[in-house]
This record gives C-alpha cells, structure tokens and sequence, in this order.
C-alpha cells in the first residue's frame, strides 16, 4: 500500500457520465482528460447498489444506532454537564482505491465528510515525506 | 500506647484523601459487543488463525483485535473508572472502490465535573470520569453512559465494498499489500475516543454547544485550550469563531502547546527539514517545500547551491519538460536548479528530462492552489537529482523575480534545515494538520502530515505503522497526558 498524492475534483456529474473510466480535470484547461502519473482519477459515483453512500445516514439501518438513538444523553450526575455527541459526528477512517491499484486511508470527522471521501470529492494525502 | 494528636490528624486526612482521590490503576477498558447474532463480532465464518491471533471464526478474531487494542491502552492508562466501548463489526458505507473502514469516537462529554482541570471545557467521557474518579451518568445502560463508540466495517472486501482489500487480522502488524492493519485502526479511532480531537468545528469555527441563535456562544473543548496559533498568538479557546476558521486553514502554524508532548518531540521526530531558500534578487527568503519519493532525499549537512533557471518550453511560457528539452533549454538548465511547471507528465518525466540535461535539481512549481506544498510521487530508480515541490503561488513568485533577474541572478539553495524537526515548530512544538483548503473533519485533530517518522494520528494511514502510541515511537499518549490522562 502506498500513500498518492491525489487530485481531487468534486464534479459528481462528470465523474458519473465518465462511468468507470478514471478522469481528471485540467487544471489549465477545465477540460475532462485521463489522469496524469501525478494525479488521482476522479472516481466515478458510488455504483447504484453501493451501501448507503448518497442519501441517508449510513448508521439509519445499522441495528445498534438504533438503539443507541432510541436513548437520550445520560443524566450527569456530581454537577457536571452533558452533552451526547450522535455517531454521525464522530471520527471516520476512510480507505479508497486510486486508479493506479494503490490505496489510500484517512481519517475524517462526520459522516458527510465521510462521505464526500467515499466518493472521492475531497483533497487527499498531502504527505510531504 | 499514646498518639501525637498531629499525627492522629494527618493519618486521618491521609486516609480521607486516599478514599476521596481516583487510585491510580490501569484502565480496565471494556469491550462491550453490541452486534446482533451471526454478523459482526458473532460472525461464526471459520477463520484459520494469523498473525497471533488465535480466533477460529471472523467475529472471533474481531473480538480479539479489539480487546488487544483495549488491553493496549489500558495498560498505557490509568482510571479507577471502566471505560466502556460500544463495539461493533456491522455493515457500513462502500463502493466498489471506497470503504468507511470504521467510525470511532466520544460518545458523551462533560464538563465541570468534580476534579476538572479546567472549568467551563468540554472532555471526552472517558477522560472526564478518569478525573472525577466516579462516574459521571446516572445508571447502568451503556447504550445510554458508554465512554466510546467504535464501529468497524463488517462488509470490508466485498463486491461492493472495497472487493479485493480485507482487514488483516493478524496481532503482528503484517499485512500484505491488499490489506488495511485492523490494529493500527483501531488504535487509532479509539485514540481519537479517548480524547485526540477537537468537538470544535474545524469549518464554522464554532463550538460543539453553540446554536444558531447564538453561534459565538458554548464551551471549547479542553483539546482547544492546547491549540496555540502563533500568528495570532491566542489559543483556540480565546478566540473567535472567524479567528478559529482562519487558524484552521494556515498551514504549519498551529502548534500543540503541551508540555509532555513539546518535552517528547526531539525524542521522536527527526530533525532536518528540507527547505528552499532562494537567495538574490528581491526574494531572499524560505520556502516550504514538497519532497519527492523519487531520487536522493535532501537531508544531512549537505546543501545545493546553484542558480535558479526557469524552464519555458510551451508556447504560453509554461515549462513542462515533457520530452527531452532542446539544445538552447538543455544549455540554459546545465547545472542549475530547474523551475518547471507542473501537468501533462509524470513528476518522475520532468525531473528525468532536467537530469538528462544537466540539470543540479528541480523545483515543481505547482498548477493549482493549495497549501502546504504536497510532495511529488513516482518511482524511478534512474533519477540522481533532488526534486521539490513549492506552492504554485510560490511558484509564480519564484518565476518572476528569476525570469526578471540580471547576471548574478537569483541562487537556489537546498537544504535539511537542522534547526526545525520535522512536524515541530523551532520550540518544538507539534504542529497539527491544516491545510488550506480546510479539509473538514481531518484538520485540527490531527497531528501535521509533516511528522517524521509518521506518527499514528496522522490523519492518513501509513504501511508499515508501527504498532506504539508513546515516545520513542509515537506522541499519542503524551498529548492524552496533556489533556488530563
């Protein structure tokens, strides 16, 4: 597994009428075109039977959230405050295949940007060493 | 026998104390399966053991990677307080080619709580209920007062999900190139549960409590009062929402300002960081650079001193050094440090070009904006010359005061700079991720990018991550004992 540096674009329309070819944009030239050694692919939109990727919360059939969500925040006990942070907020690690077969996995907070990683709409591994 | 009354007293109020005072122990951190029967962690799938781990189905080894992770930290911990992980191995998000490995992170927050160190700051559960020594939820229904939350993707390698990638199961850190360490990912999310990150927004800049009707109001989180932005010199709890949003996106700024972490830096990260200096002209200044995973590292003593030449072999004025350049470019580059642009070609095409030329070294000027400099990727065992890579502001900095200079002109010097460690400011000071453009949720409560050697909570994972949370290997634990643990 090797860290990419990547490219991302977020044109999900042109990412999906792409369909399984890879593509980027030209950054000098706004045009579609396939990608460079230096870039990663815009990958093309979740497939129609993808896992909860668009629309609804991923955790909506998950068995446990439920329950977890059928519950309120505790009653703090001692003086304290409480807050209950909900599963969508918390951190998520994220792995996807660039178009040369390498992988990628990062580390995002909150299930959008969850998300927009899944569906390779966010900037990536800028690692500088 | 008779008894000074002093020391009757003080053997009371040391007994008192001693009842009244969290003990210090390991934390025992409990694993707590919140699958339903037959997926997850009761996958009954037979597995043949790896690695260490000595399951005999799927949900068995699950269990075990998670509990050697608990098991991990509770020995790196102390609490006289179980920490309880709502734990699960169900479906979540994928496609073909992208996966939610898993989700991980605080379940509840306190504040102001009995033993806080700070009043008036939001702490993870399991933290908060470490220092109060008690704790903190009335009841006994963990789906109600667990610490943790940590869920994991059961559907990993599947035809929609990632097809061809798996969890490696094994204890020992081996996986194989197709595989994603479930150790090291755990103990990275769980990492973040027990209190690397902010609740703060990185994107509004608000706190986790603020509402619409009040966006300035809330609580920071304790991670903030450690945030220390040294361009506005004011700490993330002081600040306002708009100051917040611009600390978030000044790369290589913000620092964490802990005194265990700061104490433990020179110990961990290498010292050395390669850095531009263009001299001459009106520049006279540093840069922060991008390195290339191809050709000789810029490290040691050694620096490169040579003039700066802009390539320019489009008809645009670009310099993309896709072919070989010709006899008057060749001639202009020998021995130089070459400025090309980036786009068209491989990193590893333009920099074996300017090499063929004669060219000393190679700065990538960059064709879309952004900040810091990424590095340049590529592998090509041929390539004898550094390559960096600088912003594409900095680029067309670069460009015009050299294109603009007279003989002498402006030099290029590389260098391993010995006065900053790499990921840490010149007070060795950690710095976190912040990239501009922010990147939602992984700025802030991560560790910079910078770190070297990679440190786990860094917001990308990397092969081969040892599998360690303290120094000499790793800060994780040291910024959780800044914090309070």
């Amino acid at each position: 597994m090797t860290r990419q540096l990547w490219f991302g674009v977020g044109l999900a329309a042109l990412a999906a009428s792409a369909a399984a070819q890879q593509v980027v944009i030209d950054p000098n030239t706004g045009q579609l075109r396939a990608p460079e050694h230096d870039e990663t692919a815009v990958t093309p939109a979740p497939a129609a039977n993808a896992r909860g990727v668009s629309g609804a919360s991923m955790f909506d059939a998950h068995p446990a959230v439920k329950r977890m969500r059928a519950t309120t925040a505790p009653q703090a006990l001692h003086g304290a405050s409480v807050k209950r942070l909900d599963v969508s907020k918390m951190s998520f690690s994220v792995a996807q295949r660039h178009a040369d077969g390498s992988l990628d996995t990062q580390c995002v907070t909150g299930e959008a940007a969850a998300k927009a990683a899944l569906a390779g709409h966010i900037e990536g591994g800028q690692h500088a060493h | 026998m008779r008894t000074d009354p002093k020391t009757a007293i003080l053997s009371v109020a040391l007994a008192a104390a001693a009842f009244m005072l969290p003990v210090a122990q390991a934390a025992d951190i409990r694993v707590l399966n919140v699958d339903e029967p037959g997926i997850g962690f009761n996958d009954p799938t037979p597995q043949a053991p790896v690695g260490g781990n000595a399951g005999v189905t799927l949900g068995e080894q699950r269990k075990i990677i998670f509990q050697f992770v608990a098991d991990f930290w509770g020995k790196k911990l102390n609490s006289s307080v179980p920490i309880q992980v709502l734990s699960s191995f169900a479906p979540l998000s994928c496609t073909a080619t992208s996966a939610t490995l898993g989700s991980a992170g605080a379940y509840n927050i306190y504040s102001d709580f009995p033993n806080a160190k700070r009043t008036g700051a939001w702490y993870p559960s399991a933290l908060a209920t470490k220092l109060a020594g008690v704790p903190l939820a009335a009841g006994t229904d963990p789906m109600v007062s667990a610490d943790i939350v940590a869920f994991f993707n059961g559907n990993l390698g599947a035809p929609d999900c990632l097809a061809g990638t798996s969890f490696y199961l094994g204890l020992d850190g081996n996986a194989a190139a197709n595989q994603i360490d479930l150790v090291t990912t755990v103990l990275h999310e769980f990492g973040h549960g027990l209190g690397f990150q902010t609740f703060t927004d990185d994107v509004t800049g608000r706190f986790v409590d603020a509402t619409d009707e009040n966006p300035a109001g809330g609580k920071p989180s304790i991670w903030d009062f450690y945030l220390r932005d040294p361009a506005q010199n004011k700490t993330w709890d002081r600040m306002t929402n708009e100051e917040r949003v611009r600390s978030a996106i000044t790369p290589r700024n913000l620092v964490w300002n802990g005194p265990v972490v700061t104490k433990a830096v020179p110990g961990v990260l290498k010292r050395g960081v390669p850095e531009l200096f263009a001299a001459g002209r009106g520049l006279n200044k540093l840069y922060t650079i991008g390195t290339a995973q191809f050709g000789p590292a810029i490290e040691g003593r050694e620096f490169i001193v040579n003039p700066l030449r802009v390539l320019v072999d489009q008809a645009d004025g670009k310099g993309l050094a896709c072919t070989p350049l010709s006899a008057a470019n060749a001639a202009a580059v020998a021995g130089k440090v070459a400025i090309i642009d980036r786009g068209r070609c491989a990193f590893t095409v333009k920099v074996k070009n300017a090499q063929l030329a004669g060219a000393r070294a190679v700065i990538i000027a960059d064709n879309a904006p952004g900040a810091p400099a990424a590095n340049l990727s590529g592998t090509d065992s041929s390539i004898a010359i550094p390559a960096v890579r600088v912003t594409q502001a900095d680029g067309a900095e670069l460009k015009s005061n050299v294109l603009a200079a007279r003989r002498p002109g402006a030099y290029g010097v590389l260098f391993a700079n010995q006065l900053k460690i790499n990921g840490a400011d010149y007070f060795n000071r950690a710095y976190l991720y912040t990239p501009d453009p922010v990147r939602p949720g992984s700025s802030v409560s991560h560790y910079d990018v910078s770190s070297t050697p990679n440190l786990l909570m860094e917001p990308f994972a990397e092969p081969e991550q040892p599998i360690a949370v303290n120094a000499p290997k790793d800060l994780t634990l040291e910024l959780l004992n800044d914090i309070g643990w």
